[in-house]
Parts: structure tokens; C-alpha cells; sequence
């Protein structure tokens, strides 16, 4: 099948006319939980009205194509203009991470062009609070700040622990994780090794990669898990406690230290697909679960009354091989294939 | 091998209910914490404690040469980082070292494998006052589930090594917070007389109330204590905050051991070492030997044998075995790594015996336990329950 029949686009109506008409896409479709072989989404202004069986109402229809909610990246490096950390001080709740979103023309261009519809701002976490984090999301032609302050970026890693600065210690370190105000939002922490795991489980949701199996204990079977590295360098061997937490716990991702940003969410869903773990529970984790996990039941659905945050793909977003043919962010269309 | 961690994690998930199925076990000999035990013995073990009684049928026996309570590291290293301590700061005695553990780290399936059920872990003595130590089980389960006490005492560092990185101002501005006191021994002596006259006028906060625990008697003060001098100090402090401390790596408190007896809880020995290894070992404590347990035994000092920071957390037999053989009678030798530190920790009832009531933490060997060549062949954990 050639490329142009793939794309011949059957639009049955719509034809410009009205803007403030409702969208109905019909498509192979993921709601967030299961694939669906005939769907229909309905959206009216930001949000969709109606997700189900088709109607047989006026559809978009592209042949070949699915429909998934928009990816959530939740622990994303983008747009963040100089440097991310004011080293002065360990906990910096004065600071907002939106206050420094500016990302470069290239940079929002790929990002619409991701299939990430929500990406989660955060730090390295070199101190324990950096600032507020802030989710970013496209916008027609740009980026936008979405919600200004959500959640701290916060660090119980190693890294965070200076002797001249304090606090120079775990303990040290969770103490004033607990004290600093919070603000809205969960909070996710971020972890290194065991024993930091376990006290970012007890403050918020651990933000990082096990780095062994026989630490998941900690996390017992409640919490959840955004797992978090540079999806390029992680060998498979390092990616194993993920895979057997990702059989049985609840987790999100991050593109976090990959050096392609937003995009390095897909690299990381596709290396856990290669590494056993069900497509379907991926593609949840960069959906339905993250978007629960960020305390924001509104995305990664596609359901009535959730945001109109989709994206039409041509293949299952797991694999690499697949690529996002339009992206709607809150009804907006973001991206178009070229 | 990849299997394993998730079998755990699916245990975890089911919450599976304790198994209710009774265990015996049997041996030829054993040590009950005080004593050693000849002729068969046989203990039986239902919900992760010592009961008495007959068991319900369909037991399972588990047979072994030699059986004792589970040994207790009352000063270990197990899954601490390097440097155990708040580094920015001489007085932190609300720091937790519980909070600064990696919990599921190799050292305690280290411990598990020689016998060691239950280990103190404390905070270094890089801080005057370090902060809480915390009694943990070694057994393969959530931390949460395996802390015994979280603050057993209050540890506090006399020496130099509260001074170690200090510095002071000379010919620039002061950058950093180690441009503070101490700079030698008396300066942390000094900090640690001024925090406590601070909480003992009332002073506000968690952590002057934490010290007025101490003075109160109800939260034992451990001092850090490795030369004779700062044994002597450790005496004086305590004397002026009217209790009765308990020594840790007190290697020359052998050279006071008469003085020592009336005055101190107890002496904690450990780490053993011929030649200083580290720079610490190489200016403090240089008279270590490994006769010093039988020296202070004989003075009627309370000694419980330790591994120490920093050292192999599965060497505590191997501690025992030295000072048995350096004059320490063998009776007193095995009480050092069993009765004697549950006592210390004032878990006598629960932790380093074989009697009815007791968590059947048990260790079987092959043989001998002072021996050497002898073997554990199985660390039963009582209760967080695992084998």
C-alpha cells in the first residue's frame, strides 16, 4: 500500500465549514486500558463528549490509523532555558520550573510532533526541592505552560547531598522534604538507590529506575513507580527491576536524561516491549496510568468528559516503527504529518 | 534467579496469610543465650516465636548438630553508607540512621548467611552528636516490617573524628559549613557540654527534647569511645548527665577495665584489628587486642562483642571465635553475641534466647559454634518470618 493511499484521508464531511462543529474520528482505537477494533471519539471544544461504539455519524476516518490518548511524559528536560538548578540552596519552594520555559522553535516543533500531549516538568535533581514543577503542553504552531505549579521537583538521590550546603544525608535529606511546603499536585520523589527508594515511597511516588529487584519490597503493592532514565545508555541488564516490577505494579515513564527529550518516551516503551513486557500495559502506563498518577484523571482516556488530548497514529506507538499522524491537544489540532 | 524477586513481589501483593504449621527442631547440642546445652535438644517454634508444648501433628522437623538463639551485632555497618552522619551539622540527635539504611542491601543476606538475626545500626561518629540508632532484623522482608526499635540510643562521638574536616578561619572569608567547631577533642566535648546545658534550660525544639530523653535515663546515651582518654571523658560526661553509658569501639577501655565496671552500662567491642587499616584506626585506639573482651569480663565488665562499622557484617561469629581463644571463657564468648547484646538493648526476653516466648530466630550449624571449621547450615528468622 503506498504511502499517499495510507494517508487518503475520507472525509465525509467537515469540510471547513463550521469550526465550532463537534469532531467525530473513528478509528482503531485505545481508550486507555484496552484496543479497540471499531471506536468513535466525539469532541467538542476541549473535551470528548462521547467515546464508544461507532454511530455511523460523519466521521474522520484515515485508513490504517489508531487512535490512543495523547502520551504523558512524566519526568521531561525541555524548553528549560539555562541552568535548571539553583545550587544556593537545598529546598528552593520559592521557584517555579514554568518560570523558565522557553523552549526553541526546534524544540516545540518536535515535541508536537511526539504524540506526547503532557510532559511533566522536573530537574536532575541535584537539590532536594529545585522548584515547582510545571506540565507544558503543545500548542497550535508552539508550547505552552499548561498548569504553572504541579507537584515539587524534588530529590532524595545521592546527587542531592552536600556537606557544604546541607542536608548531607538521607535522613537529612527526607527531613526536609517533609518540612518544605508543598503546593499542589502529587509529589514525586526522586531515588537512587534502596534505601532512598524507600523514602521516596514514603513521601510521595518514587521518581527514578530500581536498580535492584530485591528493592521492589520496599515499595510494597500500593504505590506506583515513574520510571525514569536516559532511554538510550540504559542497558537491558539495568532495565530488568522494571521489567519485574512492570508484571505486577503500577508505573509511569519519563523521557527523563534522553537526549531526544519528549520523544525518548517512545524509545523507552519500545525497550520494554522488547524486554517482555505486554504492549498494552506499556502503552496504559504512558496513558491511563500516568495521568492518574499526576492527579489528573481527565487525561490519558479516551472517555466522556475527559480532555480532548488524542493522537491519530499510523501503528501501536509502543513499537518505534510507528509514527503520530495528527496529534489534538484540548481540541486543538497541534500536528499535522507532512 | 530472576524469578525469586518476583515470587516475593507476588507473595507481597496476595498478602498471604502467616503459615500457622508448627516447626520442631531438633539437635544434638545447643546455647541457650547463657549456657551450653547438652544432649538432644528440642525446640518448638509456632507463629515465629519459641513455644512450649507439644506440637500439632503434621509438624515439620528440621534436624541440626548444633542450635542457638540467632546472634545479635549490637554495632554493624549493614547497609549504612560510608559516612553514617549529617555532615553538615556537630549536634543532630534527631537524625534517624533507620531513615538512612539500604534496606534490602547484600550486607544482611551477608549477616543472614553467619547466623546474624538481629543488628544495631548507628550512626557515625563524624557529628558530636550523631543521632538514633535502630535494632533491625536481618530477615529477607520489608524494612518496615523488620524494625525492632528505631531509636535504641543516642550516639555520640568523642575523638577527633567529630573534628575530621573542620576547619578554620584563617586567611579567607568562611565558605561552607565546616568552618565550625569542633577542631580538635575538647571542642567536641565542648559542643556537646553546651547542647546539653541548652536542653537542659528548656530549650525549644525536637531535638534539645531528644538530649532531655537522654538525661531522663529513658533513651540510652552510646558513647563513640576509642582511646582511654576518651573512655575517661565518656565516664565524666556521663557522670555529669547522671547515667550510665554504654562504650562503642572501645579498643583500649581494656586499660581501664577496674574503673570501668561500676560505671559504664556495658562495652561494645569492635571492630578487631592487628594493624590500624584506616586513618582513624592509625591515630585512635592503637592498643586494640584481641584479649580485651576476657580483660573486661574478668572486671566484671558487661562486653558484648560487635563487628563495627565499616567491617563484614557476617564476621560476628568469627569475633567470638577470637575472643574465645584470646582467654574469654566460651560460655561468655557466645552470651556476647547473643544474651548479653539483646540485654544491652533491654529485648533480654525476646531476642537472644532459646526460651518459650523468645522470636525463633534460630541459627543451626554443624557443629561446634567456636570452632572454626563449623558451618551455619540455616538462619531461621522468627518473626518478620523467613528462612
Amino acid at each position: 500500500m503506498t504511502r499517499a493511499a495510507i494517508l487518503a484521508i475520507v472525509v465525509v464531511a467537515l469540510a471547513g465549514s463550521a469550526a465550532a462543529a463537534p469532531l467525530v474520528i473513528r478509528a482503531r482505537a485505545f481508550d486507555g486500558t484496552a484496543w479497540h477494533e471499531r471506536f468513535e471519539v466525539e469532541i467538542d471544544g476541549d473535551r470528548i463528549v462521547r467515546a464508544g461504539e461507532p454511530t455511523g455519524a460523519p466521521a474522520l476516518e484515515i485508513a490504517g490509523a489508531s487512535l490512543v490518548p495523547g502520551l504523558i511524559d512524566c519526568d521531561a528536560r525541555l524548553g528549560l532555558a539555562g541552568p535548571e538548578e539553583e545550587l544556593e540552596e537545598a529546598v528552593a519552594t520559592d521557584l517555579q520550573l514554568a518560570d523558565m520555559f522557553a523552549p526553541r522553535a526546534s524544540e516545540s516543533a518536535a515535541f508536537r510532533a511526539s504524540g506526547v500531549t503532557a510532559a511533566w516538568l522536573d530537574t536532575p535533581g541535584g537539590t532536594v526541592v529545585a522548584g515547582h514543577a510545571a506540565i507544558v503542553a503543545p500548542s497550535p504552531g508552539g508550547a505552552r505552560v499548561d498548569r504553572a505549579s504541579w507537584g515539587l521537583a524534588a530529590s532524595l538521590a545521592s546527587w542531592a547531598r552536600d556537606p557544604d550546603r546541607a542536608p548531607a544525608s538521607l535522613p537529612g535529606q527526607a527531613a526536609a522534604l517533609e518540612r518544605a511546603p508543598k503546593g499542589d499536585g502529587p509529589l514525586r520523589v526522586r531515588f537512587d538507590d534502596g534505601g532512598s527508594l524507600r523514602q521516596a515511597a514514603r513521601l510521595g511516588v518514587p521518581l527514578g529506575l530500581p536498580q535492584r529487584e530485591a528493592d521492589l519490597v520496599e515499595l510494597g503493592s500500593a504505590h506506583a513507580l515513574v520510571a525514569t532514565a536516559d532511554w538510550t545508555r540504559a542497558s537491558d541488564e539495568t532495565l530488568q527491576p522494571l521489567v519485574a516490577w512492570a508484571r505486577a505494579g503500577r508505573f509511569a515513564l519519563g523521557s527523563g536524561e534522553t537526549p531526544m527529550g519528549p520523544r525518548g518516551l517512545r524509545l523507552a516503551a519500545h525497550r520494554l516491549a522488547g524486554l517482555g513486557v505486554d504492549p498494552a500495559v506499556v502503552l496504559r502506563s504512558m496513558t491511563l496510568d500516568a495521568a492518574d498518577l499526576m492527579g489528573d484523571p481527565a487525561r490519558g482516556r479516551l472517555a466522556a468528559g475527559a480532555r480532548a488530548d488524542v493522537v491519530l497514529w499510523l501503528g501501536d506507538p509502543v513499537s518505534l516503527a510507528s509514527r503520530p499522524l495528527r496529534a489534538w491537544v484540548s481540541g486543538d489540532e497541534v500536528y499535522r504529518a507532512p | 534467579m530472576r524469578r525469586e524477586p518476583f515470587v516475593l513481589l507476588a507473595a507481597l501483593l496476595l498478602a498471604r496469610p502467616a503459615p500457622a504449621r508448627d516447626l520442631v527442631v531438633t539437635a544434638d547440642a545447643g546455647f541457650d543465650g547463657r549456657a551450653f546445652l547438652a544432649g538432644p535438644v528440642r525446640l518448638l517454634v509456632r507463629d515465629g516465636r519459641i513455644a512450649s508444648g507439644e506440637p500439632a501433628a503434621g509438624a515439620e522437623v528440621i534436624r541440626a548438630a548444633f542450635v542457638m538463639p540467632g546472634l545479635v551485632d549490637l554495632h554493624s555497618g549493614a547497609g549504612l553508607p560510608r559516612l553514617a552522619n549529617e555532615e553538615s551539622a556537630e549536634i543532630t540527635p534527631s537524625w534517624r540512621v533507620v531513615d538512612a539504611v539500604d534496606p534490602q542491601s547484600d550486607d544482611f543476606e551477608r549477616a543472614r548467611a553467619a547466623g546474624v538475626t538481629t543488628v544495631v545500626v548507628a550512626p557515625g561518629a563524624r557529628s558530636v552528636v550523631g543521632g538514633l540508632a535502630a535494632a533491625l532484623k536481618t530477615a529477607r522482608a520489608p524494612l518496615s516490617d523488620r524494625v525492632i526499635d528505631d531509636d535504641v540510643a543516642l550516639v555520640i562521638g568523642l575523638g577527633f573524628e567529630p573534628a575530621l574536616g573542620n576547619r578554620t578561619p584563617r586567611f579567607q572569608q568562611p565558605q561552607g559549613v565546616h568552618y565550625r567547631r569542633p577542631g580538635n577533642r575538647m571542642g567536641a566535648v565542648a559542643e556537646l557540654r553546651r547542647a546539653l546545658s541548652s536542653a537542659r534550660e528548656g530549650a525549644a525544639g525536637d531535638e534539645a527534647a531528644t538530649l532531655r530523653r537522654v538525661m531522663a535515663g529513658t533513651l540510652p546515651a552510646w558513647f563513640v569511645a576509642r582511646t582511654e582518654t576518651d573512655a575517661r571523658t565518656a565516664m565524666r560526661i556521663a557522670g555529669e548527665m547522671g547515667v550510665r553509658p554504654v562504650l562503642l569501639e572501645a579498643h583500649e577501655a581494656h586499660r581501664l577495665a577496674k574503673d570501668l565496671a561500676p560505671r559504664v552500662a556495658a562495652v561494645v567491642l569492635g571492630p578487631e584489628y592487628e594493624q590500624p587499616r584506616t586513618f582513624m584506626e592509625a591515630v585512635e585506639g592503637r592498643d586494640a587486642r584481641p584479649a580485651a573482651a576476657a580483660i573486661l569480663h574478668e572486671a566484671g565488665v558487661v562486653v558484648a562483642i560487635a563487628t563495627g562499622p565499616g567491617e563484614d557484617p557476617g564476621s560476628l561469629r568469627d569475633r567470638a571465635i577470637l575472643a574465645a581463644r584470646h582467654g574469654l571463657s566460651r560460655e561468655a564468648a557466645l552470651a556476647a553475641v547473643t544474651s548479653v547484646p539483646a540485654a544491652i538493648l533491654g529485648l533480654g526476653p525476646r531476642l537472644g534466647t532459646l526460651s518459650a516466648g523468645a522470636d525463633a530466630d534460630l541459627v543451626l550449624l554443624d557443629g561446634d559454634p567456636l570452632s572454626p571449621a563449623t558451618r551455619v547450615v540455616s538462619t531461621l528468622a522468627g518473626r518478620p518470618e523467613s528462612r
